[in-house]
């Protein structure tokens, strides 16, 4: 069939529809981003422990210097606690998701055996 | 003039499974395109993409030249993207007329949606109150047809349209869609048994493990399809006619 260079109106229609669409850019997978981000939250809270205390306050006397080792080891925790949470929260989603997708497949298999479709 | 839909280079999958490795063509207004290749070859995420059901992890996916990747699926529906899926695309619980009464979210009235239906599918009107899970095969297909041509589409995306049916129900069913893309509707059609469409078809393409390795007239494809579905074609051995100089 040749494409005619008049549109009709209705695809003047969806041409409109189109424009007005907003975009936003999807992502394939939110959840690989936030385990990735849970993981370097995880490491990061880990690698502040490790500093504040052999980089910080062990080498020194310093109160004022050990205070300070403080603060960046509690921060350390925080980290590593919220990248947990992350980590943890991204990987159930996946595998719920994953999960109700296999139950509903599973579920459309049975009806069909009982109807005895092909 | 720009492509109703335009795939560029579309990559996607299921999780960190890919299925679609870089799937590339157009659909212009009023053609209809017939994707074949066996079961697994990426045919129904390709659909997914192009209804917005599924997000590509890379490449382009354009509507009249606008990229629309990362639009949701209900946002595409309202603008004229309408998607007939595999199997039984009905409410089996819900009698005829309930079905098509849910094909009033685009705006149309009740009663034009009905008049639609039961004018380009007369069996229906007789099982206007049966519930649809008891109708036919060839019934549910038509059925599923009706309620999304009711919505006014500007792309028509129909997904195995003759699985579980009889052959010649197929034939009248596809006789239908050669009527709905000579009136200007754009339809992409995906099968697995190919000779139901390459008779309407206007270009066709073979895909296989999740690429496009032939693209052409549906006559020139169908002589490929043979050796395409029984595995001595891959995308090293048949050519793209896309890409062939």
């Amino acid at each position: 069939m040749t494409v005619s260079e008049q549109l009709s109106p209705r695809l003047q229609q969806f041409q409109a529809e189109v424009d007005q669409l907003r975009v936003t850019g999807g992502r394939a997978s939110p959840e690989r981003a936030g385990r990735i981000v849970g993981v370097i939250l995880m490491v990061a809270g880990l690698v502040l422990g490790i500093y504040a205390y052999f980089g910080l306050s062990h080498p020194t006397t310093n109160p004022l210097q050990q205070g300070d080792a403080t603060v960046v080891g509690l921060l350390g925790v925080g980290c590593a606690v919220v990248g947990t949470g992350l980590f943890v929260v991204f990987s159930l989603t996946r595998y719920f998701r994953y999960w109700l997708v296999r139950l509903i497949y599973e579920e459309r298999e049975q009806t069909d055996r009982l109807l005895d479709r092909p | 003039m720009n492509p109703l839909l335009e795939l560029r280079n579309i990559r996607a999958g299921y999780g960190t499974i890919d299925v679609l490795h870089g799937v590339s063509f157009s659909i212009g207004a009023g053609q209809m395109y017939a994707l074949l290749g066996p079961n697994g070859a990426g045919k129904t995420t390709t659909m997914g993409v192009c209804s917005g059901q599924i997000v590509p992890s890379a490449g382009q996916l354009l509507l009249n030249g606008k990229e629309v990747g990362g639009v949701s699926s209900d946002a595409l529906a309202r603008t004229g993207v309408c998607l007939v899926p595999e199997g039984r695309g009905v409410f089996p619980n819900l009698t005829v007329l309930e079905n098509l009464r849910m094909a009033t979210y685009a705006g149309g009235s009740f009663s034009d949606v009905v008049d639609k239906a039961f004018t380009q599918f007369p069996p229906l009107a007789s099982r206007r109150h049966q519930l649809a899970g008891t109708l036919s095969g060839g019934e549910q297909q038509m059925l599923s047809m009706s309620r999304a041509l009711a919505t006014d589409p500007a792309l028509l995306l129909l997904d195995e349209l003759s699985t579980g049916l009889a052959p010649i129900i197929v034939e009248d069913l596809y006789g239908r869609v050669s009527e709905l893309a000579a009136s200007g509707l754009s339809i992409l059609i995906v099968e697995q048994f190919a000779q139901a469409i390459l008779g309407v078809a206007t270009v066709a393409s073979i895909m296989l493990h999740g690429r496009i390795v032939r693209t052409g007239p549906p006559g020139e494809v169908a002589d490929e399809l043979a050796a395409a579905y029984l595995g001595s074609a891959g995308p090293a051995s048949v050519v793209s006619s896309q890409g062939a100089p």
